[in-house]
């Protein structure tokens, strides 16, 4: 029997989230609730600058980093 | 941001809305000479020597490009022949004012212009003449946020002056406006406490500066708000503490938060902190009215408050910014810290509503959460040293012990939620979702502050530190490095608050440090005393203060491994409330990380299950991080690492054989 894997991304190697079609950077920021200030995002190992956060398309299985870089404390 | 194109030399370029034309033109490789524009500030368009072909809606004129903004598509020429014309008049007669300049003859033979037919009575033959491009007027209202410089007169006689001719007193002499002037023009003429090699220290000072002055308006937004920037940031990522660190959110965290705040401070000016930073993160709130204790009445000037302070006060449940600034203000007025004191009536609060201590116990307080009145009478009792009040003066460790001695609850449970290590009083963060956030203020040797480590977002948030030995790694290196600038007297702020803009080349784990800022505290070092300094050295420096403070902490009785360890509501839920209001999030550690099933299990049986697997994980990072910093498993520097640091001596050696 074959199974279906749930399309899926993976955040910061460890957090699963739902993908779905024409999913964007800012998509996964928002579905994380992160709208923090100084964040460093790649998809993929690539890194995506700020003014693409909208447009910039997060494929299917594609692994997510989101570096919150710690300001505070 | 919306992007345009815009077509430059026949060459396209896509432009965000709205920014100047300048950087653009740059970016292509094209070359534009300019006398008046800065990178680090607001371009003003008065050298005109940036001006360029402009061709919008079929029509074309010639524009200054460095403060030109782009808002529709447009064609344009940098050479043409009205272009060149224009530079070479302007370029002449500069070079006829200031013949000797060299950034003034380097830009006129970029325009072709190599002498001038214009010398005149107003020539300066000086080669540092001010040549008024106006980058000093603007670094001290820009970087310092004060108006010390300006120009006075018009046409020739134009010329910079401070007010009334005189030095300003209200100038800090923070030396920005020499560091931007492009003809050293500014001299600086004190060396304050004789550094080797003061340049150093300047020029590495004024390049975070003027990152400050930049940069901070898309990052952290400090100049306006200070540190209180964070608190709705922590609300929204779970970490505020409130109800005595039960929850790390609340509905009324925006009548707390930065913008709630920028409505009531008042001095948005040069802190005198530090001299001319461009930070200025220390705010105010002036004139006041104070409604309760000696001052009653009184309008008053609140210096704060600060992150600390704020979340001490949702850590109350007290969301309320009057009562933030009266709590903050006595606090200073008293000479009482207002964490500790946040954090030990967090915990009266919680004692109180579970029926711990009541009314009559309180000396007639009602000290539930967000007793706002009650908390400030608490205050004055405690500052006047007077019954309860002066229990509560006495800190949560105190508390704690005498209301198990007074067989008032479990003495567990006290345990549990009293919020201190080491006899010190929790900062205001929630470090029940990041383990090495949890050993960071727990094996912190000064206490549970969070100035050795703050690793949440690394941990929590990121996942970048994921195995014990990441996690022991930052415990290693974090406090040495804080440590270390702590001892040089240099501020934290200028290392992670402000983040260069390209510090995104780093890859994650090193661009947590911020190594181009890392570098610049080097190099403040070795312009003081002379020595350089890289990271090696620098943690050897530090790893010598901070054993001698664990010595001292030993010394002190509490340098061992017992020492070290959190209350519970540190780590994780104590009571049923606190584990089901996150229900979803423990039940799903439970199934994914340690193979229990929750379904149909208690809550009791969860939180116990759950307890004890992060107590284990617990004790496995405290292991490991002792293992880094050269200590033995109960938490002592060995004899081994203080050979290695140069501190084998005799006394200290006592102190590590113990009694
Ligand atoms: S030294 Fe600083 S405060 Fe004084 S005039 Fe220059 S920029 Fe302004
Ligand atoms: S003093 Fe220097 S920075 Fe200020 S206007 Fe003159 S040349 Fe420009
Ligand atoms: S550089 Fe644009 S007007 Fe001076």
């Amino acid at each position: 029997m074959r199974v279906e894997k749930p399309p899926m991304i993976v955040v910061n190697n460890r957090d699963k989230l739902d993908w779905r079609e024409g999913m964007t950077v800012q998509d996964v920021l928002n579905a994380m609730r992160f709208d923090y200030a100084l964040i460093v995002v790649s998809v993929n190992g690539a890194q995506v600058e700020k003014d693409a956060f909208a447009t910039h398309p997060v494929p299917d299985g594609a692994s997510v980093q989101v570096i919150h870089i710690a300001h505070g404390g | 941001m919306a992007q345009i194109n815009v077509i430059i030399d026949g060459k396209t370029a896509a432009v965000a809305a709205g920014s100047f034309l300048l950087p653009a033109i740059r970016s292509l490789g094209i070359e534009i000479p300019t006398l008046c524009f800065h990178k680090d500030l607001t371009p003003t368009g008065m050298c005109r020597l940036c001006v360029v072909e402009v061709e919008s809606r079929g029509k074309t004129r010639l524009v200054t490009s460095c403060n030109y903004p782009v808002r529709e598509e447009i064609a344009v020429r940098t050479g043409t022949p009205a272009v060149a014309k224009h530079r070479e008049i302007l370029a002449e007669m500069y070079l006829g004012r200031w013949p000797n300049v060299p950034i003034v003859k380097e830009v006129a033979a970029k325009c072709g212009v190599n002498s001038s037919r214009f010398r005149s009575a107003i020539t300066d033959e000086n080669p540092h003449a001010c040549i008024l491009c106006g980058h000093c007027v603007r670094a001290c209202d820009e970087f310092i946020q004060e108006r010390i410089l300006d120009f006075a007169g018009r046409g020739i006689k134009r010329h910079l002056t401070m007010p009334y001719g005189e030095v300003d007193p209200r100038c800090v002499g923070c030396t920005s406006c020499a560091y931007v002037c492009p003809t050293g023009a500014i001299e600086v003429n004190d060396d304050l406490n004789h550094p080797v090699d003061p340049q150093m220290i300047r020029d590495h000072g004024m390049k975070i500066n003027a990152e400050m002055a930049t940069l901070d308006d898309k990052q952290c937004c400090m100049r306006q708000v200070g540190t209180a920037n964070i608190v709705g940031v922590m609300d929204r990522y779970d970490l505020l503490p409130v109800h005595n660190y039960r929850f790390g959110s609340h509905p009324d965290t925006p009548r707390i938060d930065m913008n709630a705040l920028k409505k009531r401070l008042t001095q948005g000016v040069s802190d005198g902190c530090w001299k001319g930073c461009s930070m200025a993160c220390a705010k105010t709130v002036d004139n006041f009215e104070l409604q309760t204790g000696p001052y009653r009445g009184q309008k008053v000037c609140v210096d704060g408050p600060e992150y600390e302070t704020a979340a001490a006060c949702s850590n109350m449940g007290c969301f309320d910014l009057d009562f933030v600034f009266e709590f903050n203000f006595y606090c200073d007025t008293y000479a009482i810290d207002t964490i500790s004191a946040g954090t030990t009536i967090a915990f009266v609060m919680e004692c109180f509503e579970a029926g711990v201590i009541d009314k009559t116990y309180s000396g007639g307080l009602e000290l539930r959460f967000g007793a706002c009145a009650d908390v400030l009478e608490l205050l004055h009792r405690m500052a006047r040293g007077e019954g309860f009040g002066a229990d509560v003066g006495k800190g949560v460790r105190y508390l704690k012990e005498k209301w198990a001695r007074e067989g008032r609850a479990d003495p567990a449970y006290l345990q549990d939620i009293g919020m201190e290590v080491k006899g010190l009083e929790y900062s205001e963060y929630v470090s029940k979702e990041s383990l090495a956030q949890q050993a960071g203020y727990a094996m912190a040797v000064k206490g549970p502050q969070h100035d050795e480590a703050w690793l949440i977002f690394m941990d929590m948030v990121n996942n970048q530190i994921p195995s014990f030995t990441d996690k022991a790694y930052a415990l290693y290196y974090f406090p040495l490095w804080r440590t270390w600038f702590g001892l040089q007297g240099l501020c934290k702020i200028v290392w992670n608050d402000v983040v260069p803009a390209d510090n995104k080349k780093h890859p994650p784990q090193a661009a947590a440090k911020i190594p181009d800022h890392v570098r610049n505290y080097f190099k403040f070092f070795e312009g003081m005393t002379g020595k350089p300094l890289d990271e090696k050295m620098m943690l050897a420096q530090s790893a010598r203060a901070h054993n001698l403070q664990r010595l001292i902490c030993r010394m002190l009785g509490k340098g061992a491994r017992e020492d070290d360890m959190p209350p519970y509501r540190a780590v994780g839920p104590v009571t049923k409330e606190e584990y089901e209001s996150r229900a979803e999030r423990y039940d799903k550690q439970l199934r994914d990380l340690i193979g229990f099933d929750p379904a149909g299990k208690t809550t009791e049986e969860k939180m116990q299950a759950l307890r004890k697997f992060r107590m284990g994980q617990y004790n496995k990072v405290v292991d490991a991080a002792y293992k880094a910093r050269g200590w033995d498993e109960n938490g002592v520097p060995t004899i081994e690492r203080l050979k290695e640091l140069g501190m084998d001596l005799p006394e200290l050696v006592a102190i590590v054989k113990g009694p």
